[in-house]
């Protein structure tokens, strides 16, 4: 899954860890994981200007749930509380019956096997028991959900429920929703919410997601801040008395020189780094906004086009593997676990994959300005995975039996709720080893139903299973880089071009990016590529946003 | 050397010791291009992880043999019903098909029947315009199939393609042999099936592997028309595992157990889902090779 819609050739890109996926979300609501706009704007429930042609509604109103001391607190900026384990003997959020026993369909996008059929699912039993519901899930593989979606409204046959990435392209969003889904505004913008506590745990900056044509949609999952990250393995660093910890990019460069040993078969990367490097450079996440309300791409910076000469020049001095150009994420992270790469740029969920793996010791690098005086930026994500929505339907007890059942899904890390959804039953999905639970095999494939991805609060950091440090190495590095955040100011606005064309136009600019990255063209062929991106709809795209803004 | 030895084309002389070793070279080099990739299908499904990752996600020749992908895989029921499920859909799917196919093309074959020419036309305008992806779905709603497994056979039973080559096939039977066959009293479905089929049998061979192969490849149709997981056959689920790499990110958290190699885990399903067909072609190779040489020296 792309984390920055592939605008450029190296964003980080890495599947979503069904586990990590559930144990972020799950593992509910503390750290408040707001950004400071997000708090600004909305954590009063007020009204946002967002696009849709009418003036939004308020967003559901922010209640800090209780939350169980964490060993390293997170902060309300976004850097996630780590626990060492899985509280045991949480309380219970959710007294009352949840479902009338009917059956729950949902639509959702899935990044794993299918899970095994309900009669030999104990997790997907457990499950329907504690929430007196049958969940039927329609699973649509993430590589073929552009497909079988279209199809499924073009045939209306979406089930109840259906969950939409907010990375996914989906065309007419916004006109979809209001023509198939249910306008959940008056039952939980502003305090309404506070009828289903756990989802008055969701941030803002989460709930901004679900807001379309105006009005509240969606029930979000919600997403940690960061975007990509470049992994370190100081083990490399170390035999190379490298720095872990450069301060511009002649550093960087010094460290990577150092770690680099082709008859070794080391290199320092193996990926682009596109994006690490215009962020370097301070250069603002995909768009910025000017205070005339016009709009302009990060391709149009003036850092743009030396950053990626920078990266070129890295190329050229051979500090990445020799196959980066072809070389798939599969493979790039077996280089990365057994040190034949000191460095790998992915995504935020990555760490999801590697904190669990107890001889995998790694670190993150801070953000730091090109040369060593300028502010960096740091990218921001949507900050939530996906959004969920009900079908149109004007039974208030069916909304009312989805939003409870949201409503515990959403239950804060720590509570029995989420213990339940985390771990199923015990003795089948999990076992207790000193204290801790663990997912048996069987638990770990079980919960491949794909419930847990549909709705959520904040995440926590939570890695019984990892590498000692690591956790409180994330931690640090998160606080390291908060003072960077950058929102893309596009990011809940809809431009119909970009929804239409966007894709096939990033693809072009990567495909620029790539050619001067490896050396095939000149840096002023990026000139006429943006040009070209520009006139093919970029233009556009920023025009569509601008009057996304004023609507 | 003579004269005659000196005009005689290059193919047709008696090779040089330098020919024969270079054209010895040369086979051994395409057979190794072709066995070489199963080879490292094969050997990177029983590799460990920590030998994938040695040797930087490919291993040739594992040097401990490990069946832990093929029981990840076969952990379950899921996997053995979705072959269950896609050996059924591939032959009730192909023996539908060259039902239909063959009649067709008989049909279409015989100067005479009734609207030959017209329905001709008909199978010929759709190779030109094939129907798009969502009123394939409608209509498969539509008629109520979606979820069945005749969602899979159904809409793609008939190919204008196979039915073309069956039709061509047939027409190159001697007139003479229809003719006789008629004196001696047959009926049209006696002529087809104790003259027709027998006589065209390597190209029905030759179309029923392709169909068996389509239907055993196919994972779009499945993925469109079946909600139910449960009724996945095996290429659908191949295609999650295999794009998902989902087992690796969660069987690390197990201590104490061996982290199943995703890379294996791939490479393992590629196996499972191969083999069946290259169990298949042994015994339909002397058709298939009957059936590609029809034609081929007709003026």
């Amino acid at each position: 899954m792309t984390q920055h819609s592939g605008s450029s050739f190296g964003a980080p890109t890495s599947s979503i860890p069904r586990r990590k996926m559930l144990k972020f979300s799950l593992f509910g609501a503390v750290g408040l994981v707001l950004s400071p706009a997000a708090l600004t704007a909305c954590s009063n429930g007020s009204k946002t200007a967002l696009a849709g042609g009418q003036e939004a509604v308020a967003l559901p109103a922010f209640a800090a749930p209780v939350k169980p001391t964490p060993t390293l607190p997170g902060t309300s900026d976004g850097v996630m509380d780590v626990y060492a384990s899985f509280p045991m003997n949480g309380p219970v959020t959710v007294k009352d019956v949840v479902g009338d026993g009917s059956e729950f369909e949902f639509l959702v996008m899935t990044y794993g096997q299918p899970a095994p059929p309900l009669e030999e699912n104990a997790y997907w039993q457990i499950l329907n028991k504690e929430l007196n519901l049958k969940l039927k899930p329609v699973m649509v593989p993430y590589a073929d959900f552009p497909q079988k979606f279209p199809a499924m409204v073009a045939g209306n046959d979406l089930p109840d429920v259906v969950s939409v990435p907010v990375n996914m392209t989906v065309n007419r969003l916004p006109e979809l929703a209001k023509t198939q889904f249910t306008d959940l505004s008056d039952f939980i913008s502003g305090d309404a919410v506070k009828k289903y506590p756990n989802l008055a745990g969701i941030p803002p900056y989460a709930w901004k997601n679900g807001l379309l044509n105006g009005r509240m949609y969606g029930v979000p999952k919600t997403d940690p801040v960061f975007g990509g990250q470049m992994y370190t393995k100081p083990d490399v660093f170390e035999k190379a008395g490298a720095n872990l910890t450069p301060k511009s990019l002649e550093e960087f460069e010094e460290s990577m020189k150092a770690v680099t040993d082709p008859k070794a078969g080391v290199y320092a990367l193996g990926n682009p780094i596109t994006d690490f490097i215009l962020q370097s450079y301070g250069v603002q996440n995909k768009w910025t906004q000017a205070s005339d309300g016009t709009f302009t791409s990060h391709f149009e910076s003036e850092q743009f086009i030396p950053a990626i000469e920078k990266m070129a020049t890295y190329y050229k001095a051979g500090y990445f593997h020799p196959d980066t150009a072809t070389l798939e994420k599969t493979r790039r992270d077996s280089l990365f676990r057994t040190s034949k790469l000191a460095m790998t740029y992915d995504g935020n969920r990555a760490f999801g994959i590697i904190a669990d793996d107890r001889n995998l010791v790694f670190s993150m690098m801070p953000s730091f300005g090109f040369d060593g005086t300028a502010t960096p930026t740091y990218w921001t994500g949507k900050g939530a995975y996906a959004i969920t929505m009900l079908k149109k339907t004007t039974d208030e007890k069916k909304i009312d039996q989805f939003l409870k059942t949201m409503n515990w899904l959403c239950a804060p890390f720590g509570s029995k709720e989420s213990f339940i959804a985390s771990y199923g039953q015990e003795g089948t999905n999990y076992e207790m080893r000193d204290g801790v639970a663990i997912l048996t095999e069987r638990g770990q494939r079980e919960q491949d139903l794909g419930f847990a991805y549909i709705a959520g609060g904040p995440q926590v950091l939570v890695n019984p299973q990892g590498a000692p440090g690591v956790d409180a190495a994330i931690h640090a590095w998160q606080t390291s880089v908060i003072p960077y955040l950058a929102e893309d100011p596009t990011a809940h606005l809809y431009s119909p071009t970009q929804n239409s064309k966007g894709a096939s136009l990033e693809q072009g600019m990567t495909d620029a990016i790539t050619a001067v990255f490896l050396g095939r063209s000149s840096s002023a062929s990026l000139k006429s590529a943006v040009s070209t991106w520009k006139s093919n709809g970029g233009e556009k795209i920023a025009t569509e946003f601008a009057e996304a803004v004023k609507a | 050397m003579s004269r005659s030895t000196e005009t005689r084309p290059a193919w047709m002389g008696k090779p040089t010791p330098f020919a024969s070793v270079s054209r010895a070279l040369g086979i051994v080099l395409m057979c190794a291009l072709v066995i070489f990739p199963f080879l490292v299908v094969v050997s990177t499904s029983l590799a460990t992880q920590t030998e994938i990752d040695r040797n930087g996600g490919y291993v040739i020749i594992p040097t401990e043999i490990s069946f832990e992908a093929y029981r990840q895989i076969f952990n379950g029921t899921q996997v053995t019903r979705s072959i269950i499920i896609s050996v059924g859909i591939t032959v009730v799917g192909t023996l539908f098909s060259l039902t239909c196919t063959v009649l067709a093309a008989y049909g279409l074959s015989r100067k005479g029947s009734l609207f030959q020419k017209g329905l001709l036309t008909f199978v010929l305008i759709t190779l030109l315009f094939g129907p798009g992806m969502i009123p394939v779905y409608l209509m498969v709603k539509n008629m109520g199939m979606l979820n069945t497994y005749w969602a899979l056979i159904i809409p793609g039973a008939v190919s204008a393609f196979n039915i073309i080559i069956i039709r061509g096939f047939i027409q190159s039977i001697p007139q003479e042999m229809f003719e006789a066959a008629r004196i001696d009293g047959a009926s049209e479905w006696r002529v087809l099936w104790q003259l027709v089929i027998p006589l065209s049998r390597a190209s029905i061979a030759v179309v029923g592997l392709f169909l068996a192969v389509g239907y055993w490849n196919n994972y779009f149709g499945p993925l469109l028309y079946l909600t139910d997981t449960d009724k996945w056959p095996l290429q659908l689920l191949m295609r999650s595992f295999v794009l998902q790499n989902n087992i690796s990110s969660t069987a690390q958290q197990i201590p104490g157990m061996v982290r199943p190699p995703q890379q294996a885990v791939q490479m393992a399903f590629v196996v499972i889902s191969t083999i069946p067909i290259l169990l298949a072609y042994p015994f339909l190779t002397k058709h298939m090779s009957k059936g590609m040489l029809t034609g081929a020296v007709k003026g």
